[in-house]
């Protein structure tokens, strides 16, 4: 089944009533509302506490007003949900502070994660915002996986970066719209330029 | 990161959902917030990161403030006059860049090569010393990787006063290693030239050897009964203060003359003495039998002129089978039970003692019960 498919956002409702489990009802910043199950919510450390805060019944769920996600669109929130819902009841893992961690993406994330990286991007964001340890690590390993053998140049492309240029340019012209003195930034621009460029990579 | 505050309001049609948190997703990697930045960058490998810094000066700013740790901590440095070959490398992570994460440079006087899985890269050199471009490569790899944790030095032709130069050119000594490797020192002098310039406080193993490729036990017991090898004076090192501080010191390629006393401190030590005599084992063994913390010394000897003493001041050997794994050699064996149901195992072949202190639930069965 692929990814796109797969029933995590519009639920089977045939589903429900078999395992008599709350599915709670989320919109996105663009009033898109998905319907996720109590156990893939567990995922998100963020939505957990609220629903159980919450402390919805069943009729609630259903009666009540879609819980808003406010920041989050409706296409990174189904890319979110449909994580949450493919890996429903793993264990979370915990951080024991080791650097790199090793992190596995599995078949489906890859396939979930193919996407343009604007939106790559988004799905990190919300993954960070709504706690969801493991699409984080995931989605962290793929984006660093994508610099792997990179020229700057193509990593400019690759991670939406400016030129030194550009981003002097913008750095020089917020600092002129506070502060005339502007020079000392385009200073200091030029003293980094120097220390970036001596390095044989 | 927080948990939202708000949760639903009595008031309010809508759930509201209130954070800290920045309230628009990011555009590009710059905008990312900071935990993930980090996390981020942690994932990334050192070249990729190196080349990361090129792209533009505020994320040059982010990387090197958060400094992300390279999963490389293996260095190798062998060198001579003339040329410096240096690889950066992780545990199990020897395939090289772009393939895996390691670098492999060699720096020359006329030209820099950097070996790739796919294509090696040649740099001319251009009124710069190739010893300049190593340090300040080598110092900006220490500036993210503040600890070495394992650091191999080998001196071609007498390198090791080139490695010592660039080492102190790199601006970060005292050095901070873990696990410090020096072979094919021909002298002591050679050795005073590196150790110096490595931090004793974080050093916890360090091994020199005088050969460049490590001879087997058995090919070096047969070069040293027949007085092949000629012995070091340590008397420098001894001064040293990673003497006094190192745990585990592993000096069993080189013929040196060591009271016993002078190796009691170390937890785990290896040598190779000229001559041993059954005092000096009997030394050692006080030394293990009175000791707060565990213990193993191996010494090989050229002679052992009052062999014929042992059985006399330890007892009969025992002669297990199968009971060392190091030696092709026969072996006898003595065992010395402690109160505290620690035991002191010495093990006797052929030109080598080894002491090791083990707790009695490990040593030979046959033995166990004859302390009980």
């Amino acid at each position: 089944m692929s990814v796109e498919n797969a029933p995590v956002v519009d639920v089977d409702e045939a589903a429900i009533p078999v395992e008599k489990k709350m599915y709670y009802r989320f919109e996105s910043n663009d009033k898109k509302e998905f319907r996720v199950s109590e156990l893939a919510i567990q995922q998100s450390e963020t939505l957990n506490r609220l629903v159980e805060a919450m402390g919805y019944t069943s009729e609630d769920v259903e009666n009540k007003p879609a819980i808003a996600i406010e920041n989050i669109d409706g296409k990174t929130l189904k890319l979110v949900f449909q994580w949450c819902e493919h890996h429903k009841g793993e264990a979370i893992p915990v951080d024991d502070g080791s650097v790199p961690k090793i992190v596995e993406i599995p078949e489906f994330d890859a396939k979930l994660m193919d996407i343009d990286n604007g939106l790559l991007f988004k799905l990190i964001w919300a993954a960070d915002y709504l706690n969801i340890v493991q699409l984080l690590n995931v989605s962290c390993k793929k984006v660093a996986n994508m610099a792997q053998g990179k020229t700057p140049a193509q990593l400019r492309r690759v991670y939406l970066l400016p030129s030194d240029e550009e981003d002097e340019a913008a750095k020089r012209a917020a600092q002129e719209a506070q502060d005339p003195r502007a020079r000392e930034v385009e200073e200091e621009f030029e003293e980094r330029k120097r220390q970036g460029g001596n390095s044989f990579f | 990161m927080a948990a939202p505050v708000d949760i639903m309001s009595e008031k309010s049609e809508k759930c509201e959902f209130v954070s800290i948190m920045p309230d628009s997703p990011p555009t590009s990697l710059l905008t990312m917030p900071e935990d993930v930045m980090r996390k981020i960058m942690e994932e990334i490998e050192y070249v990729d990161i190196q080349r990361l810094r090129k792209t533009c000066f505020t994320l040059r700013n982010i990387i090197d403030t958060i400094k992300p740790k390279p999963g490389l901590d293996h260095i190798d440095i062998s060198g001579s006059a003339d040329n410096l070959s240096v690889s950066f490398y992780g545990f199990q992570k020897w395939a090289l860049y772009p393939r895996g994460p390691k670098v492999w440079i060699e720096y020359r006087k006329t030209n820099i090569t950097w070996h790739r899985s796919d294509e090696d890269r040649e740099k001319t050199m251009d009124n710069e010393n190739f010893l300049d471009v190593f340090s300040r490569d080598f110092g900006s790899f220490l500036s993210f990787k503040p600890i070495i944790g394992r650091f191999s030095i080998t001196s071609e032709q007498n390198g090791l006063k080139t490695i010592r130069k660039s080492l102190e050119s790199s601006g970060k000594t005292p050095l901070k290693v873990r696990f410090l490797s020096i072979s094919n020192a021909t002298c002591q002098e050679d050795v005073l030239d590196i150790l110096p310039f490595i931090c004793p406080k974080s050093l916890e193993i360090l091994r020199i050897n005088c050969f460049r490729d490590d001879p087997t036990d058995t090919n070096f017991v047969e070069e040293l009964t027949r007085g092949k090898f000629e012995i070091w004076d340590i008397s420098k090192i001894m001064e040293l203060e990673h003497w006094k501080k190192v745990e585990n010191w592993d000096m069993r390629r080189i013929k040196v003359q060591v009271g016993s006393q002078n190796i009691e401190h170390f937890r785990d030590a290896k040598f190779c003495m000229k001559q041993l005599t059954v005092e000096d084992m009997i030394r050692v063994k006080e030394n293990f039998l009175h000791s707060t913390y565990s213990k193993y010394l191996l010494l090989f000897f050229q002679r052992l002129p009052d062999k014929d003493v042992l059985n006399e001041r330890f007892g009969q050997p025992h002669r297990l089978q199968n009971h060392t794994y190091y030696s092709p050699f026969p072996t006898q064996s003595w065992f010395f039970r402690r109160p505290d149901n620690f035991v002191i195992c010495i093990d006797l072949t052929e030109n080598c003692f080894v002491f090791d202190l083990k707790h009695i639930e490990y040593v030979p069965e046959e033995v166990r019960m004859n302390f009980l």
